[in-house]
C-alpha cells in the first residue's frame, strides 16, 4: 500500500513538476504583449536608394558578454567544483595580489574550518614567530598580536580576538583559472 | 585528520628579529616603487559595515589597500573583500564605451551590441525617452538607482526624475534590501535609522543575531563582537537562524527556526516579558503607545492572473484569499477545527495603524506559549523538541534580564520578509518594553546590507515615495518644502507615489514602462521571478540603459549600455549602518570612455527643455487637493517668472543652477592635488559633487539629518561623521537626552520623529471613531501577529529554498568575481543540502542537480557540507553567480507595507540533472 502510493505521488509529481517548471517563453494563459509605441522620429524617414550598403562589421552578441556566455534564456551547466584537497606544505604559497594582502592559504580548509572561539586549527601551526622559513608555515605577523581598538602599542601573547575569525580574510583556494584577466599591480 | 608532528613547530613566546612597521603592520617585501606611493583615505566599496579603507596609488593606478588604523569602524581590520578595493578596477572586461543594440546602422532591439559615441547613445536614449513618454507621460519612464549611488548620484538622480522629469518612478535596490526596515522605523519611531551605533557592540552583555549571518555578511562587526566575547566571559551571543553558518560556529546559542516562525517568537518572548513583570513600566509609561493594524493584506503579489505562468497560480490565488491553517487559527484565538476563509480585503492599506490599549495588546500575546511557538517555530527536524524549548527559554530569560544590556542585531532574515515591517516592529517592540532602546549597550538595530542605503537611498530619498531627509511626494508640505528649496515652480512634484522596483518590473511586463535607465544595479539579476522580467525587458516595445562599470546580466538585457566610473575614479560619499557619512576624493582616471553617474545625469539633462517636461502631464491615478484629477498643471508660466524660457535647459535649471556653478572646483580648499573627472569631462568650472551635496544637506539640517560640512569629512582627522552632527559634533545615540541634541531637555529618551504621530484610537479588530490623539516623542509598541508565508513546501515542491551571499561575493558578483582570488575562493554558487535530503534524491557532493520551482528551474553543483549547515527540508542557494540564476525560482512575494521582496523563503524542488 504504501509503496503504490508512493509511486502515485512520484507519478503524479513529475506529471505536476513537467507543468511546473515554467520554461521562460511559456505563453499559453498570458494575455498578448500591450501594442508597440509609435516608431522613433529618427526611424520615419524615408531612407534614400543607396547602393549596396558595405558590410557591417560584426557586433558584440549578447552571448559573449558577461561571467556567464549564453544569451539571457539559456539555462547554463555549472562547471564541476574543485575544491582544494592539498595538505598544508604541498603547494608553495600562493603570490599575493599587491604588497599587504592577507595570504591566501594554499593548502585545503575543509578540515580547520568553521573556526570556532573554542577551537582554531590554524593557530596550531601559523602562531609562530617569524620571519617565515622556507617549507615552513607563513608565521602569523606581529600586528596581529595587537588590539588596535584597546592598547595599539602593546603587542598580546596571543592572536587578538578581532583577528581570531582567519577566514574572514585568508581565502581558501581551487584550481579554478580566474573568469577574466586581472592583472595583479 | 591531523598534520604529523615531523612538520610543525612547537609555539613559542616571544617574538624573533620580524620586522615591524610604525602601526605594528608587517612590512613584506615591498616592491621598489612603494616609496612613491601615495596612501589616501576612503571607504570600502562593499558592505554596509562601512570599513575605513587607505587605498595607495602609484602612476595612475590603485596599487594596494589597508584597513585604516584610524577609522572607529574597523581600526585597521578588513575583510577579503575590502582588501579587493584594489582589484575590482580592472577585470579586463571592463566596459569603456557605450554599446547600443544596432542592426542596419541604427538602433534595434534585435542587434547585436556595437560601440557608439556618447552623442549617439544620448541621442538614442532621448528620442526613445520621448516615445515613451509621448505615449505614456511621466510614468511611462523610470530609473532604478541603487544603494551603492553616492550620496550625490542619489542626490542627482531625485533631481532629475522628479523635478526635471517630475515623475516618481525612481526606486533603488534598496527596496530589495532595506525597505521594510525604513517602514518600521517610520512606524515605529516616526523617523528612520538606527538610534545606536557600533559602539553598542562593546557596551552591551547580550548580542542577539536574528536572521543576520553577521560572521559573512558584516564580517568586521562580527570581528568587534567576537573580539568582545573572547574577553568577557559574562558577554554572550545567541543566533537565530533557519540553517546552521558560521555565526553559529562562533556564538553561545544556535536557535534554528522555520521560515516566518520569527514573528512567532518574537511574540513569546514579548509575552514572557510581560508575564514575568520584565515590563519597564516608567519606560513604557513615559515613551511608548501600544497600536496594532490590520492583518488581511495580502503578500505584496499580484492582485490578478493574467500574467502568471500557470503553474504559479496557486501561490497568486493566496494574495486574495487565504484559509487559515489550523496553527493560524490558534494563534488568532479562533476554532482550530472549523475552516476560515480570510479574504485580504486590507490590500492597499497595509500600513494603516491605530492605537491599542496595553490590555488588547497582552491579549494578542496570549496564545504565544512556549508549547505552541516552540512546535511551530522548531526547524530542525532532527532537534529534540524539549531542546528547542530550552533555547526559546534561554532567549527570552536574555531579553527579561533587566540587568543585562542587549542589542539585537538583523538584516535580510527580518528584511526580505512577506511581514518585514512587522517583525522589524517586533524587534522594537521587546526593546521597549523592556527599556533597553536608544541606550548605550541597548537597542535593537537594524544592520543595513549596501554602503550607502542609508547615507544615498534612504536619506537622500531615492524611492518612489521619497524626497530628501525622510519627506514624502504624497505631503503637500513636504512638497512644497522641496520646491522651496530647489526653486521650483508650485505643484512641480507629482503627488502620486511611483512604481517600487518589483512594481516597475511588472510595469514593463504590463507595458506601463518602456524606458527604463539602471543605475549602480543589476535587478534583472537580482529581482525575484526573474523569468518574467528578462522576457518582457528583451521582447517587448521598449528600451532599457544600464550604466555600469562591468557587462552584467542586466547589460545583456538591455538595449544601451553606458560605461561608467567606479569607486575612486570619481568624488563620493557614502553612509553606512550606523549614520556614518564618509567621503573619498577621486584618485584615478576611468578608464576609455566611462563616465562618472554625476557626468551621466548631469549631460543627459541638457537634452530637455523645460517645453518637454513641465508643461501639462498626464498622471493617470492622480488625486491630490490642489490638483486637478489625473493631471500635473503646466508650469511654463510659473518657469518664465523665474526667467527661464520653454527651451531652457534642465540641466540649468536642476544643476547649473547660479549657487552650484559659484562651488568653483579651481582652487577648492578640500581638493587636495586630486582630480576630477566629472569637471574634465562636463568642460565645466564648477565643483558637481560638492555642490550637491552642499544644496542636499540643507534639507536635513536643522531638522535632525544634520551633516557637516562637505569639507568637513575631507580633513585629514576625520573619518566619517554620524549624523546629526551639530556644533561639530556628531551623534551616537539618538533620542537619548544625554547624547542627542535634538531630544528634549527634561525628557530622558524623545523619540522626537514626527511621521505618523496622530493616530485613532480602536482594538485589534480596527479603529474605532473618535479624535485621533498627538503621539509627539513616543515610539510604538505594535502588536503583530504571526502568519504563514504564501508559499510552503508542499508534495510537489517539497523543500524551502533560501538565497542570500557569502562572505567572499558582493551582491551579483560582478565585481567580486572579477577578482581572481575572490572567484579562486568561491568559484561558484552551489546548492547546500542536508546530506540526507540529498541522499533521498540520489544525489550526493558535488552532483549536478535540478533546482525548479513554480517559476522557473536551473542547474547547480550539490554541497552537503561546509559552512552552511542546513536542516532536513531546507536549502540554501547564493545569488552571486549569473550562471546559477537562482533568481528565476524566487518568488516575488514582498511585505505589502514596505514592498520589500521575500528573497528567503519559497518552495522548490531537488532532482538529479
Amino acid at each position: 500500500m504504501k509503496l503504490r502510493s508512493i509511486a502515485a505521488v512520484t507519478v503524479a509529481s513529475l506529471a505536476a513538476l513537467a507543468a511546473a517548471c515554467a520554461s521562460p517563453k511559456a505563453e499559453a494563459r498570458r494575455p498578448p504583449s500591450p501594442p508597440p509605441l509609435p516608431p522613433a522620429a529618427t526611424a520615419a524617414a524615408a531612407p534614400a536608394p543607396t547602393p549596396a550598403p558595405a558590410p557591417e562589421p560584426p557586433g558584440i552578441k549578447e552571448r559573449d558578454l558577461g561571467l556567464a556566455r549564453g544569451s539571457v534564456f539559456d539555462v547554463l551547466t555549472p562547471p564541476p567544483v574543485l575544491p582544494e584537497r592539498s595538505e598544508p606544505g604541498e603547494k608553495p604559497v600562493v603570490p599575493r595580489a599587491f604588497a599587504g594582502a592577507p595570504p591566501i592559504a594554499p593548502h585545503e580548509l575543509v578540515d580547520y574550518t568553521p573556526i570556532t572561539r573554542a577551537q582554531n586549527g590554524c593557530l596550531d601551526c601559523h602562531q609562530i614567530p617569524g620571519p617565515k622559513e622556507a617549507g615552513q608555515p607563513t608565521p602569523i605577523p606581529p600586528s596581529h598580536y595587537l588590539d588596535l581598538r584597546r592598547s595599539p602599542a602593546k603587542p598580546g601573547k596571543t592572536v587578538a580576538g578581532a583577528r581570531w575569525l582567519c577566514t574572514a580574510c585568508h581565502l581558501t583556494r581551487s584550481d579554478q583559472g580566474p573568469l577574466v584577466a586581472n592583472p595583479g599591480p | 585528520m591531523t598534520p604529523t608532528l615531523s612538520r610543525r613547530r612547537f609555539l613559542q613566546t616571544g617574538f624573533t628579529s620580524a620586522v615591524v612597521g610604525a602601526a605594528g603592520f608587517p612590512l613584506p617585501v615591498l616592491p621598489a616603487d612603494a616609496s612613491e606611493w601615495t596612501w589616501d583615505k576612503g571607504a570600502c566599496r562593499f558592505c554596509g559595515v562601512g570599513c575605513g579603507i587607505e587605498v595607495a596609488t602609484h602612476g595612475g593606478r590603485v596599487v594596494a589597500v589597508r584597513g585604516d588604523p584610524k577609522s572607529p569602524v574597523n581600526r585597521g581590520l578588513l575583510c577579503a573583500k575590502g582588501y579587493a578595493n584594489a582589484r575590482i578596477p580592472y577585470g579586463a572586461d571592463r566596459l569603456t564605451r557605450p554599446m547600443l543594440r544596432m542592426k542596419g546602422g541604427k538602433f534595434s532591439k534585435h542587434g547585436d551590441f556595437r560601440a557608439v559615441t556618447w552623442d549617439e547613445a544620448f541621442d538614442v536614449m532621448k528620442e526613445q525617452w520621448r516615445r515613451a513618454h509621448a505615449a505614456l507621460g511621466p510614468t511611462g519612464v523610470a530609473v532604478m538607482g541603487s544603494g551603492q549611488y553616492t550620496i550625490m548620484e542619489g542626490y542627482a538622480a531625485v533631481k532629475l526624475v522628479k523635478a526635471g522629469w517630475r515623475s516618481n518612478n525612481l526606486d533603488p535596490n534598496a527596496r530589495h534590501c532595506m525597505a521594510s526596515a525604513v517602514a518600521a522605523f517610520m512606524q515605529v519611531f516616526g523617523i528612520d535609522e538606527p538610534a545606536g551605533c557600533y559602539d553598542d557592540i562593546e557596551l552591551t552583555d547580550t548580542v542577539v543575531t536574528w536572521g543576520a549571518n553577521m560572521a559573512e555578511m558584516h564580517p568586521m562587526l562580527w570581528a568587534r563582537i567576537v573580539d568582545e566575547r573572547m574577553r568577557r566571559p559574562g558577554y554572550r551571543i545567541i543566533n537565530l537562524t533557519t540553517y546552521g553558518n558560521l555565526t553559529s560556529a562562533a556564538a553561545d546559542v544556535e536557535i534554528v527556526f522555520k521560515p516566518n516562525a520569527d514573528l512567532a517568537i518574537w511574540n513569546y518572548v514579548a509575552r514572557e516579558v510581560v508575564k514575568r513583570k520584565a515590563v519597564d513600566l516608567d519606560f513604557v509609561k513615559r515613551h511608548c503607545v501600544f497600536a496594532a493594524g490590520p492583518t488581511d493584506i495580502g503578500f505584496g503579489l499580484r492582485d490578478d492572473e493574467a500574467r502568471a505562468f500557470v503553474p504559479e497560480r496557486d501561490t497568486l490565488a493566496r494574495q486574495r484569499l487565504v484559509v487559515l491553517t489550523r496553527d493560524e487559527a490558534i494563534a488568532q484565538g479562533l476554532d482550530p477545527e472549523a475552516r476560515h476563509e480570510v479574504a485580504q480585503q486590507s490590500r492597499a492599506k497595509a500600513g494603516a495603524h491605530w492605537l491599542v490599549s496595553f490590555e488588547e495588546f497582552a491579549k494578542g500575546l496570549e496564545p504565544y506559549t512556549l508549547d505552541f511557538v516552540a512546535r511551530i517555530a522548531k526547524g530542525d527536524p532532527d532537534e529534540k523538541l524539549e531542546d528547542f524549548k530550552g533555547k526559546l527559554k534561554l532567549l527570552a530569560a536574555e531579553y527579561v534580564d533587566a540587568r543585562r544590556k542587549t542589542v539585537s542585531y538583523w538584516t535580510m532574515g527580518f528584511n526580505q520578509h512577506t511581514r518585514g515591517t512587522w517583525v522589524n516592529e517586533q524587534a522594537y517592540m521587546v526593546h521597549l518594553l523592556t527599556g533597553k532602546q536608544a541606550k548605550p549597550g541597548s537597542g535593537a538595530f537594524s544592520l543595513t546590507g549596501q554602503p550607502s542605503a542609508c547615507g544615498t537611498a534612504r536619506e537622500v530619498g531615492t524611492f518612489s515615495h521619497r524626497l530628501p531627509a525622510d519627506m514624502q511626494v504624497d505631503v503637500a508640505a513636504h512638497r512644497e518644502h522641496a520646491e522651496e528649496l530647489w526653486n521650483l515652480p508650485a505643484r512641480t512634484l507629482n503627488p502620486k507615489p511611483g512604481s517600487h522596483i518589483t512594481q516597475m518590473m511588472r510595469d514593463l511586463e504590463d507595458g506601463k514602462i518602456r524606458w527604463l535607465w539602471v543605475q549602480v544595479t543589476n535587478p534583472f539579476q537580482s529581482t525575484a521571478n526573474a523569468n518574467h522580467w528578462i522576457e518582457a525587458a528583451r521582447q517587448m516595445d521598449n528600451f532599457i540603459v544600464v550604466s555600469d562599470v562591468y557587462p552584467t546580466l542586466s547589460c545583456k538585457v538591455a538595449d544601451l549600455i553606458l560605461p561608467s566610473a567606479i569607486i575612486f575614479e570619481k568624488w563620493g560619499a557614502y553612509g553606512n549602518s550606523e549614520r556614518r557619512t564618509q567621503m573619498w576624493r577621486e584618485l584615478v582616471a576611468p578608464p576609455g570612455d566611462a563616465r562618472s553617474d554625476v557626468w551621466q545625469m548631469l549631460e543627459f539633462a541638457k537634452r530637455f527643455t523645460l517645453a518637454e517636461v513641465w508643461g501639462e502631464q498626464a498622471v493617470p491615478g492622480l488625486e491630490a487637493e490642489g490638483f486637478e484629477k489625473g493631471k500635473l498643471p503646466s508650469l511654463l508660466e510659473a518657469a518664465a517668472a523665474k526667467g527661464w524660457k520653454p527651451e531652457t535647459r534642465l540641466h540649468d535649471v536642476l544643476f547649473a543652477t547660479p549657487k552650484n556653478v559659484a562651488v568653483k572646483w579651481a582652487g577648492d580648499p578640500v581638493a587636495g592635488g586630486k582630480a576630477n573627472h566629472t569637471v574634465l569631462h562636463a568642460g565645466i568650472d564648477w565643483f558637481p559633487e560638492k555642490a550637491l551635496f552642499e544644496e542636499y544637506a540643507a534639507f536635513g539640517r536643522g531638522h535632525g539629518h544634520d551633516l557637516a560640512p562637505f569639507d568637513v569629512y575631507h580633513r585629514d582627522d576625520v573619518r566619517g561623521l554620524r549624523w546629526p552632527v551639530v556644533d561639530g559634533k556628531e551623534t551616537a545615540w539618538r533620542f537619548n537626552e544625554k547624547y542627542d541634541p535634538y531630544a528634549k531637555r527634561g525628557s530622558g529618551i524623545d523619540f522626537y520623529g514626527g511621521a505618523m504621530k496622530t493616530l485613532p484610537r480602536g482594538d485589534l479588530a480596527g479603529p474605532k471613531a473618535g479624535a485621533p490623539e498627538p503621539l509627539a516623542g513616543k515610539a510604538k509598541i505594535f502588536f503583530r501577529p504571526w502568519q504563514e508565508p504564501p508559499e510552503s513546501p508542499d508534495a510537489t515542491f517539497d523543500l524551502w529554498l533560501c538565497t542570500g551571499r557569502v562572505l567572499e561575493h558582493w551582491h551579483s558578483g560582478s565585481m567580486t568575481r572579477r577578482v581572481p582570488e575572490l572567484h579562486s575562493a568561491v568559484p561558484e554558487a552551489v546548492l547546500w543540502i542536508h546530506p540526507k535530503d540529498a541522499e533521498g534524491r540520489g544525489l550526493k557532493l558535488g552532483d549536478l542537480a535540478w533546482i525548479a520551482s513554480r517559476r522557473g528551474k536551473i542547474k547547480v553543483r550539490v554541497e552537503t557540507g561546509g559552512r552552511n549547515r542546513m536542516p532536513r527540508g531546507m536549502v540554501y542557494v547564493p545569488w552571486f553567480d549569473e550562471g546559477v540564476f537562482i533568481n528565476r525560482l524566487t518568488l516575488d512575494a514582498t511585505c505589502p507595507i514596505s514592498r520589500q521582496t521575500d528573497f528567503k523563503k519559497c518552495a522548490v524542488r531537488v532532482t538529479r540533472a
